[in-house]
């Protein structure tokens, strides 16, 4: 079968490879349909994870056809459609009992501080991704969902990652009527924020990023205020001015170990590794906010340590709120959300490339090319 | 604090709450009237978002109180982090560790996630397991899809600056490394250009240098 092949940072191929078998009497092989590229994909993209092994195949955020079933499995059946959360969770430990499917205790070996991820290097279980004709599926009773009739497909991917982590994210912050929360940054788990963040009943929602097209992009499609923060030059000074020098009630961080705009951060975490990647928008989240206020953090970072201005924190009784987002819990509230119209996920996708392409796929997202917002690969 | 005391309080606390819940309602009312346009908005309003949500079950637990699902076979072989006690129940063989980077992998998994060591370790396995694919593929003769693999079509599709700039920049730092390299043969190539390799000569630490380390050794 076809599948994405990591070669090394910045450098990935399509190739066969052997077709996945089932491996344990709960698994699954689900033929792919869609498959999308993350932007949390990126840091294994270009080297920033530990453990990411050459050959692996990446991949979280796929739909597809249920070929195969273990002896074990009771709630699928061959020929379901189905869309697959990015968690590879057991629902029977104590963290998935609690809802925090995004930390099961039974499908990653390697480390701890994580559940397993679909495609998402040994550090996260080793477990080959959906970037491929063909994948396994661990524990297929738990995340799969069969996708509800009439759905459409582009909708339906988008419910594995994205669409639950910006819902989430405006969960965390604890969004209370009238609130003011700032999201920083436009890729489409950070327009997926600020769209959710009405839902709970912000009054403002303002975006910061540094790429004028996606910033046009949220401003219509989340119909909230977006600032490039090239322009603003101190975006922790321009948010306590408009927002009567107190700061915002809610900061989201949705942009990770990636983040510009500090030539320290990006130097020691994103070039020289020093640090778990750039946290620059944690940092921003952390001086922009309002004393007592939240800061919700859904963008990726490496295990190690980041430099943050922790004191801040403290002097300002902030909350911190973070965790890998448990898409299962939120499947039915968002699938009811889609169906009724109030959010459109699709709209996101601005670019569908064949699998075989997959290397100027990762190109094009990685460097924002054509206005990429969110790429779709076609198997 | 007396019984009664400590029901005024109470019915204290209950008013302040019905009050911000009033308050809280009135101001969805105008801010709903507002914000009309926006569909949804406010529809997954919870007054009661708890901060630690979901983590509201906190009774005691204890990892043999769930039943664990059939263990996966293979787990022999599989590395895993020392601050749990064994395999998980499942898990992935996307590409087990072998070779030197499977060695540095295999010492990194003796150091628990809290230690740098274990991480830093990891770190260098990566790249030296890039080099490992590398080997590969020049022994598969697939070392021509070095550029194709960096997505050098898109970009030059679509940012053919940054393409000429990283080949000029490239082509600039090959062509000195070569000059160096090759700096006692060059002025016999182009006889002409002696003048400039003479200029370069002169003020050149590394060659002046080299020559002093030269002369040494014939001595």
């Amino acid at each position: 079968m076809l599948a994405m092949n990591y070669r090394g940072p910045g450098r990935v191929r399509a190739s066969h490879k052997p077709m996945p078998e089932i491996l344990h009497p709960q698994d699954a092989i689900v033929r792919v349909t869609r498959s999308c590229i993350c932007g949390s994909d990126l840091h294994l993209y270009h080297g920033n994870v530990p453990d990411t092994r050459v050959g692996t195949t990446f991949g979280h955020e796929f739909t597809g056809v249920v070929e195969e079933i273990g002896a074990e499995v009771r709630n699928l059946r061959v020929g379901d459609q189905v869309l697959v959360p990015f968690n590879i969770a057991c629902g029977k430990c104590i963290f998935c009992q609690q809802g925090l499917f995004g930390n099961c205790h039974e499908s990653n070996p390697e480390a701890t501080a994580v559940g397993g991820i679909f495609g998402y290097s040994h550090t996260a279980g080793g477990y080959e991704g959906g970037q491929a004709e063909y994948v396994r599926v661990p524990y297929a009773d738990v995340g799969p969902t069969v996708i509800p009739a009439g759905m459409d497909l582009d909708d339906a991917v988008l419910l594995t990652d994205v669409v639950p982590t910006g819902y989430q994210a405006a969960e965390m912050g604890g969004i209370q009527v009238g609130d003011t929360v700032v999201v920083f940054g436009a890729g489409p788990v950070g327009i997926m924020a600020a769209k959710s963040a009405w839902l709970f009943g912000a009054g403002r929602v303002i975006v910061i990023d540094q790429l004028d097209y996606r910033l046009e992009f949220v401003k219509r499609y989340a119909q909230c205020e977006a600032y490039n923060f090239r322009s603003i030059e101190d975006p922790v000074l321009f948010i306590k001015k408009i927002t009567d020098h107190l700061g915002a009630d809610v900061c989201i961080d949705a942009v990770g170990a990636e983040a510009a705009g500090s030539a320290m951060q990006t130097i020691t975490g994103r070039k020289l590794l020093l640090q778990a990647g750039s946290a620059t928008a944690l940092q921003w989240s952390i001086n922009s906010v309002k004393k007592g206020g939240v800061v919700s953090i859904v963008g990726v970072y490496g295990p190690t340590g980041n430099m943050i201005p922790i004191g801040n924190v403290l002097n300002k009784g902030l909350t911190i709120r973070a965790n890998q987002t448990a898409v299962k819990r939120h499947l039915p509230r968002l699938i009811e959300h889609v169906q009724n119209g109030v959010l459109n996920p699709k709209e996101l996708i601005t670019h569908r490339i064949p699998l075989q392409d997959i290397a100027d796929a990762y190109r094009i997202f990685s460097d924002k090319l054509d206005g990429c917002i969110k790429p779709l690969l076609i198997t | 604090m007396n019984e009664r005391e400590n029901n005024e309080h109470k019915i204290n606390e209950s008013n302040k709450k019905n009050e911000n819940f009033n308050n809280g309602q009135a101001l969805k009312e105008k801010l709903g009237a507002k914000l009309s346009h926006i569909k949804g908005w406010a529809v997954d309003a919870d007054p009661k978002n708890d901060p630690t949500y979901p983590m509201r079950r906190r009774e005691k637990t204890s990892s043999s109180s769930w039943v664990r699902p059939p263990q996966q076979s293979g787990h022999e072989h599989i590395l895993h982090s020392n601050e749990r006690p064994d395999v998980t129940r499942v898990f992935g063989t996307a590409a087990p560790a072998k070779g030197l980077s499977g060695m540095i992998r295999r010492c990194a998994f003796k150091y628990s996630e809290g230690r740098f060591a274990h991480w830093l370790l990891l770190l260098v396995a990566d790249r030296v397991n890039t080099v490992e694919g590398f080997a590969n593929d020049i022994a598969h003769g697939k070392s021509c899809h070095y550029l194709t693999d960096k997505g050098i079509n898109a970009q030059w599709k679509y940012d053919r600056k940054t393409v000429v700039t990283k080949a000029a920049v490239g082509a600039a730092v090959v062509g000195l490394l070569a000059g160096i390299c090759l700096r006692r043969h060059i002025p016999n190539i182009m006889p002409e250009k002696r003048h400039i390799w003479g200029l370069l000569d002169k003020h050149s630490k590394l060659q002046r240098f080299i020559q002093d380390y030269e002369r040494m050794m014939r001595r």
